[in-house]
């Protein structure tokens, strides 16, 4: 991964791969907060606030744009608490339906706000990163946006990598596997909740906050709640199982996607059988190919001894 | 001002009838599967092009196209249900996965086997008549009286009915259902079927007074969405409370503040949900 | 065995590499193409696609186009850029970076034009867009050309067909949907109307899903509007807008600015019901249509089945490009073909009369203006010719009212 700006500069490829980190990280965050037991369809909002904030700070405020890149975590964890300190205690479908309303709602409050939020006609003309030592944040060359996003995804998957590991990750485990018995054990349900939610969150804004400096353009059209979604197909097409899985998720189905580009309106529908097919296949996402390839193809004496 | 309420009130319980026929099926398949059905809008919307062929391009009578779309989806469902769901029915996640692929599927299927264009079917009756100084068309009433009916039939069926008693024993617990002898395969097969007839229905009866389109599916998803959460999974009558409840809201809101109507609906979803976390009448 | 099967192979594989030799003194030109090729803007993208299509047949068949004595068949790279800023993007990037094209034919969506240009401009690559978007159009963007008319070019030739044939309406509502057309059309109808001393009864914005549209009609007619424009709604809107104002019992003017498909206009309102709504078009009768658009619809007919009236909008992109290379006697040097389409004469095309224009308006002349036509729907569904401004009327009157305040 480190090596590929030395075989190409092709920002049409680097978008590409780019766009598969940003992916992945959001879906690592929607990952940590299923493991907590609830379903949010709500985090490409949560990506807009982190955007939308890093944009308007380095614009309206004037602050560097690093500076206000790394407060998009911040705002976008303060969107996180506010919607989910009132939320969170809410099960199952009913919180992913609120996730669906606050979504909407992010959405409907940018699209009325033209001269505050760019509304539907977006904001343009977003600056980016100040260059930093050797690295020269240009529009023709993307290898400094690559890296930055590479970085921006190893961190975030290795959070998530031990979040997973560590007695944090098992207590939220076990707010999803036996909430109720959990609680009788005294795990407080909430502060669990809230942290993998927030977690979630804070990498959400990240990824907001790089978006805007990157594409230099935002419009709310960029983070609908089809987004959402296909963040979550995302991580279960990967698997759940693993903070391996949401990425591995996002690049097969995104690559899938680009290099369909030539099917046109047959992409739809092409994509479609592929999602099926992957989970009849794969019930459990792409990390049980590995078991399912062995067993399929497993040592035939093995086998024939099942008789 | 004001004296457009009655407008507003006799519009939005046209569109809140709608709005409850969509969902009733996506709540009854809740109830059955514990799934949240993605694809559910794509019947409604297949819905809406068979009686388009049927009615406006062949000239069959619109309450036979009606049925004849109704039971052509059923059967759809039917199927769909013993091959696409069935393999996943205890998986949540792949369930939800197979729904989404469902959606894309027949929606990109329909753009390249419809085109992409909306279209329309002609008046069922002719006129308008006037309700207390408010103005709203034949077709309207008729849509309403016919949607109202089918409620009034799915009531009795899942009420009097034994499959019908079958489809909510399964709902309430699949396997105390098996164990007094209730064949769980047939009936969820069942009420997977009667789900998409529902949603079929919907869009058959939308098509008169809007229109059809391959995209007319997502939408219509996520309003029965909120209309369900709001009444409650599970609850025919809190479908019922929760559709009107949105149709008329959306359209008085509508009239005040023009064009952030909508939001009015989901901060409206919100708090229901805040103060009663299972929606008005949620069992489940 | 072996030895026939590689002789086999070896057969298919030299076949494969003959049959794709194209001569050597072939000269081919690729030409980039973006548009809605999925989702609901799809039917357009579709038309567009199909217009070009008959376009390329038509210069290959003669050998290609003339340039600076060298003869260049034209090759289309088609990208399908779902009517949004991301998928234009994509495409942008996709087009310019991996094919290297240097013409993009497209897009015609607002926020794909607003993604593509931060790709497109800085590459000095030639663009042919149709975004609504006012500032699409600018200094800052020389490379794009927009070839169709907006809203500013052709509404003004409503308000003075009002004046003359409906002197006594003096009331006007006007709708547009939530959007950044729309927003932009909310500011300048009641300008145009004013000039024509209309008054504006109510001017509003409706969320675009919105499907039931009577509250807001009522309203207008609570105001005592005798016409309604509905600004830059979407097809489906504007089906169901006229549906629900005969619903109300209104039967006066209506008129709104997408192109709309005849024939499902008519089936989704209802032939007794579409009477007295004004649409942009072009005519297809001999008496009225503009001459180079008839061997086109027929054309299209032929190989489509029926016409779609927002076609006859889009020969005029790679027409106007072809132009400009040839004028410019390059087909490498973009600096030079932009200043040459951008000096091209008046010319008559598929739309009538075209010429460029816009500099009061946009800041630069890169806006294309032709014959405006307006035609009407009479019950039944019939539509019929009803108004045709030449391109020199419509800059006077989009330039007049861009300026009153």
């Amino acid at each position: 991964m480190v090596v590929v700006p030395l075989v190409t500069q092709d920002p049409y490829k680097l978008g590409i791969l780019i766009r598969i980190f940003v992916f992945s990280i959001l879906a690592l965050g929607v990952r940590i907060i299923l493991l907590s037991g609830q379903l949010t369809l709500g985090h490409a909002a949560i990506w807009a606030v982190g955007g939308y904030s890093s944009a308007l700070l380095a614009m309206k405020a004037g602050l560097p744009v690093w500076i206000s890149f790394l407060l998009s975590a911040p705002c976008a964890v303060v969107a996180g608490t506010i919607l989910g300190l009132p939320t969170l205690r809410i099960k199952g479908i009913y919180f992913a339906v609120i996730t669906l309303a606050f979504a909407e709602l992010v959405h409907i409050v940018i699209v009325n706000q033209p001269r505050l939020l760019g509304g539907d006609m977006g904001i343009r003309g977003v600056p980016t990163f100040e260059s930093m030592g050797g690295l020269v944040f240009h529009d023709y060359a993307p290898w400094a946006y690559y890296y930055l996003a590479l970085l921006m995804g190893g961190v975030t998957f290795w959070v998530m990598w031990r979040v997973d590991r560590s007695r944090l990750g098992r207590l939220i485990n076990a707010v999803r596997e036996d909430d109720e018995l959990a609680e009788t054990l005294g795990v407080h349900l909430m502060k669990y909740k809230m942290t993998a939610f927030l977690i979630g969150c804070l990498f959400a804004g990240l990824a907001g906050g790089f978006w805007a400096h990157y594409y230099r353009f935002l419009h709310p059209s960029l983070f609908t709640v089809w987004d959402s979604i296909f963040m979550l197909v995302y991580v279960v097409v990967g698997g759940v199982g693993s903070a391996a899985g949401p990425v591995l998720g996002a690049a097969t189905l995104l690559l899938a996607s680009e290099i369909m580009r030539g099917a046109l309106a047959w992409r739809a529908v092409i994509y479609a059988v592929v999602l099926i097919a992957v989970i009849f296949v794969l019930p459990h996402g792409l990390l049980g190919l590995p078991a399912a390839a062995s067993r399929f193809w497993g040592p035939r004496e093995g086998r024939r001894g099942e008789g | 001002m004001i004296q457009l309420l009655p407008q507003a009130l006799l519009s939005g319980l046209s569109v809140g009838m709608i709005y409850v026929l969509a969902a009733s099926g996506l709540t009854l398949v809740y109830g059955i599967m514990r799934l949240l059905n993605f694809a559910h809008g794509e019947l409604y919307m297949l819905g809406g092009y068979i009686v388009f062929f049927l009615f406006e391009e062949s000239g069959v009578p619109y309450v036979l196209s009606l049925l004849i779309s109704m039971v052509a989806v059923g059967f759809l469902g039917v199927a769909l249900e013993r091959f696409f769901f069935r393999p996943f029915r205890e998986e949540h996640d792949p369930s939800l996965m197979i729904a989404l692929g469902l959606l894309i599927l027949i929606s990109g299927a329909a753009l390249i086997a419809f085109g992409g264009g909306e279209r329309g079917v002609r008046s069922l009756l002719p006129g308008t008549v006037s309700i207390l100084r408010a103005k709203v068309s034949m077709d309207r009433l008729a849509v309403m009286a016919v949607a109202a009916a089918i409620m009034g039939a799915l009531y009795l069926f899942l009420y009097k009915t034994r499959a019908g008693r079958g489809i909510r024993a399964v709902s309430q617990d699949a396997g105390a259902a098996a164990m007094n002898g209730i064949d769980v395969d047939r009936t969820i097969a069942l009420g997977f079927g009667l789900s998409c007839a529902l949603a079929a229905a919907a869009g058959a009866l939308v098509t008169p007074i809007y229109f059809v389109s391959p995209f007319v599916g997502g939408p219509i998803v996520f309003k029965a969405l909120v209309v369900i959460a709001v009444g409650g999974m599970g609850s025919l009558l809190g479908a019922v409370i929760a559709g009107i409840i949105l149709g008329v809201v959306e359209s008085v809101s509508f009239m005040f503040i023009g064009g952030m109507a909508d939001a009015i609906g989901f901060l409206l979803l919100i708090l229901i949900l805040l103060f009663r976390p299972r929606g008005l009448m949620g069992r489940y | 065995m072996k030895r026939s099967m590689i002789a086999m192979v070896g057969v298919m594989i030299l076949s494969f590499v003959l049959a794709h030799r194209t001569s050597a003194a072939e000269k081919v030109l690729e030409i980039g193409w973006m548009s809605a090729l999925s989702g609901p803007a799809a039917e357009w993208g579709e038309a567009f696609k199909r217009i070009v299509d008959i376009q390329v047949e038509e210069y290959n068949a003669q050998g290609g186009i003339l340039v600076g004595g060298e003869r260049y068949k034209l090759k289309v790279i088609y990208e399908d850029d779902k009517f949004t800023a991301d998928g234009g993007r994509a495409a942008a990037e996709k087009l310019v970076y991996q094919d290297k094209v240097k013409f993009i034919l497209g897009s015609i969506s607002s926020s794909a034009v607003l993604a593509q240009q931060k790709i497109t401009e800085p590459n000095k690559v030639i663009c042919m867009i149709d975004g609504q978007a006012k500032d699409q159009v600018s200094p800052n963007a020389p490379y794009s050309f927009r070839c169709l008319t907006g809203f500013r070019e052709m509404t003004p030739a409503f308000g003075e067909l009002l004046k003359e044939r409906y002197p006594n309406l003096k009331k006007v509502a006007i709708l547009n949907p939530n959007n950044d057309v729309g927003l932009d059309n909310q500011g300048f109808a009641p300008k145009m109307y004013r000039y024509f001393g209309l008054d504006v009864v109510l001017n509003e914005l409706y969320p675009p899903a919105t499907k039931d549209f009577a509250t807001l009609l009522a309203k207008g007619l609570a105001a005592g509007a005798e016409v309604f424009d509905l600004g830059t709604s979407s097809v489906g809107s504007v089906f169901l807008m006229k549906k629900q104002l005969v619903e109300l019992g209104f039967t006066g003017p209506t008129m709104n600015t997408a192109s709309l498909p005849s024939e499902k206009f008519v089936q989704a309102v209802g032939a007794e019901n579409v009477g007295n709504h004004f649409v942009f078009g072009y005519a297809e009768d001999p008496e009225h249509a503009p001459p180079k658009l008839l061997p086109i619809i027929e054309k299209y007919k032929q190989k489509h089945g029926s016409w779609f009236p927002v076609a006859a909008r889009f020969p005029l992109f790679l027409d106007t490009l072809v132009r400009g290379i040839q004028a410019a006697g390059t087909v490498t040097d973009t600096a030079a073909i932009r200043d040459a389409i951008a000096k091209l004469q008046p010319f008559e095309s598929a739309v009538g009369m075209a010429m460029w224009g816009g500099k009061e308006t946009y800041g630069i002349d890169n806006q294309m203006y032709n014959t405006t036509q307006l035609l009407v729907y009479e019950r039944g569904g019939r539509q019929v010719f009803a108004k045709s401004i030449p391109p020199e009327r419509a800059k006077e009157l989009a330039t007049a009212i861009e300026g009153m305040k």
